[in-house]
């Protein structure tokens, strides 16, 4: 695994007089909530940690949201920039991963509305597929053979094609479901969308989904 | 197909639109098994639950990226300048903010101080003259333009509003470069009707 810098701290960040500085061990324990009180209080370090928390979270959220890997590290850092510029404003009775998911996934929205408006091919998009298309198969278990492997990437190609084609606010809906994990409410507050039609856009998603799998998984 | 079960039938057509609660498991347990009833007596609702599982667990399988080794960095970089901006932001705003606070005092108070008359200010500018060497003038003189009449012994700043006979576009006044044998490049006066003396 490999290490990552922090974010700096320098001396103007050093916590108020009378609140303790917690090392960064003690950081990792405290969860989001306590985390932004103790960065609200001039704690900055716990920023730190919260980016640190959600960096990668994020990231696969928007790169399986929209499809472009440099991209979405772009909207992540927006993310970040927002949540640090608006934090004080936050509501401690949310939850901040909802809140963080409903900027992250507003960004994402922003995009993909963008690139329907002005549809462009990105040259470096085309550019990795087609590097991929044209590199040699590695053989990374010789126990498998090499239709076995040529069939589970193509089956890899499909899943990432079929999740492309659904509709945006499907779309959202099923990577914050599938991916994420995130429950109906989660994704409702998120999406700022009612309950049943989260469930109403999810179950369309999934059976688009199926449909456009289902000649490669039979 | 239809199945009946636990007194209640399902078609196909049910199991689709709402298999995603029974995929996530948020049915009532008499709901749920109602769909078990289906799925076990329905091949093409069997197939489409296999294909789904198969096809999420496929998707959820590919690999997670993760972010770029100068991600905090870059990052770092971006929150720094979100830290100054606001306050230069903030003490430019004051600064307008008093400015026009200022101006605007001031021409309320100048437009009491003339009660209800508007405020305007006529200005009376006087024709400018500019000088020119006497050797400039001379070399022009003595040059290609030793016998133009019209060569004034003055140089008269171009659109000088007094010089503006008013004559319209033909005959009235405009301004020429004329370049000496020197080639020094001057704004010149030139008429071509009579001049209005009267003026």
């Amino acid at each position: 695994m490999d290490t990552k810098p922090d974010l700096e701290v320098t001396s103007q960040y050093a916590p108020p007089d009378g609140m303790a500085s917690l090392g960064r061990g003690e950081l990792k324990r405290l969860d989001d909530a306590e985390l932004v009180t103790h960065y609200l209080r001039g704690q900055r370090f716990a920023f730190n940690e919260i980016a640190d928390r959600y960096q990668d979270r994020l990231l696969n959220f928007i790169y399986r949201t929209i499809g472009d890997r440099d991209r979405a590290e772009d909207l992540v850092q927006e993310t970040f920039v927002r949540v640090y510029r608006h934090l004080h404003r936050f509501d401690p009775g949310r939850k901040f991963s909802t809140w963080i998911y409903t900027i992250a996934s507003n960004l994402a929205k922003n995009e993909l509305r963008n690139r329907a408006r002005n549809p462009l091919v990105l040259f470096h998009s085309l550019r990795k597929s087609w590097e991929a298309d044209h590199r040699p198969l590695e053989f990374e278990d010789t126990a498998y053979r090499p239709d076995d492997l040529f069939r589970k990437r193509r089956v890899r190609e499909q899943v990432e094609a079929a999740v492309a084609e659904l509709p945006e606010h499907h779309r959202v809906v099923f990577v914050l479901r599938e991916l994420e994990g995130k429950s109906y409410e989660e994704i409702s507050e998120i999406t700022g969308v009612t309950l049943g039609t989260v469930k109403s856009r999810l179950n369309r998603a999934r059976n688009r989904f199926a449909r456009i799998i289902a000649p490669m998984l039979d | 197909m239809d199945v009946l079960r636990d007194g209640a039938m399902m078609v196909c057509k049910e199991f689709v639109e709402r298999h995603t609660e029974y995929l996530d498991d948020t049915l009532a347990a008499g709901e749920r098994r109602r769909f078990d009833a289906h799925l076990e007596g329905c091949g093409s609702c069997r197939r489409y639950q296999r294909v789904l599982t198969r096809g999420l667990a496929a998707w959820r399988a590919l690999p997670r990226v993760t972010t770029s080794p100068d991600f905090l960095p870059r990052l770092q970089h971006r929150l720094y300048h979100v830290d100054e901006s606001p306050k230069r932001s903030w003490r430019g705003q004051v600064g307008r903010a008093a400015a026009i606070a200022v101006a605007s005092a001031g021409l309320f108070t100048l437009g009491v101080s003339n009660g209800s008359q508007p405020l305007l200010v006529e200005v009376q500018l006087p024709p400018v003259m500019a000088d020119v060497p006497t050797e400039t003038v001379a070399e022009s003189r003595g040059g290609r333009f030793a016998d133009d009449p019209y060569v004034p012994d003055s140089f008269l700043v171009p659109f000088a509003p007094a010089l503006d006979d008013g004559g319209g576009l033909f005959g009235s006044s405009y301004a020429v470069p004329i370049a000496t044998s020197d080639s020094i490049v001057l704004p010149v006066e030139r008429r071509t009707g009579q001049l209005d003396e009267s003026r």
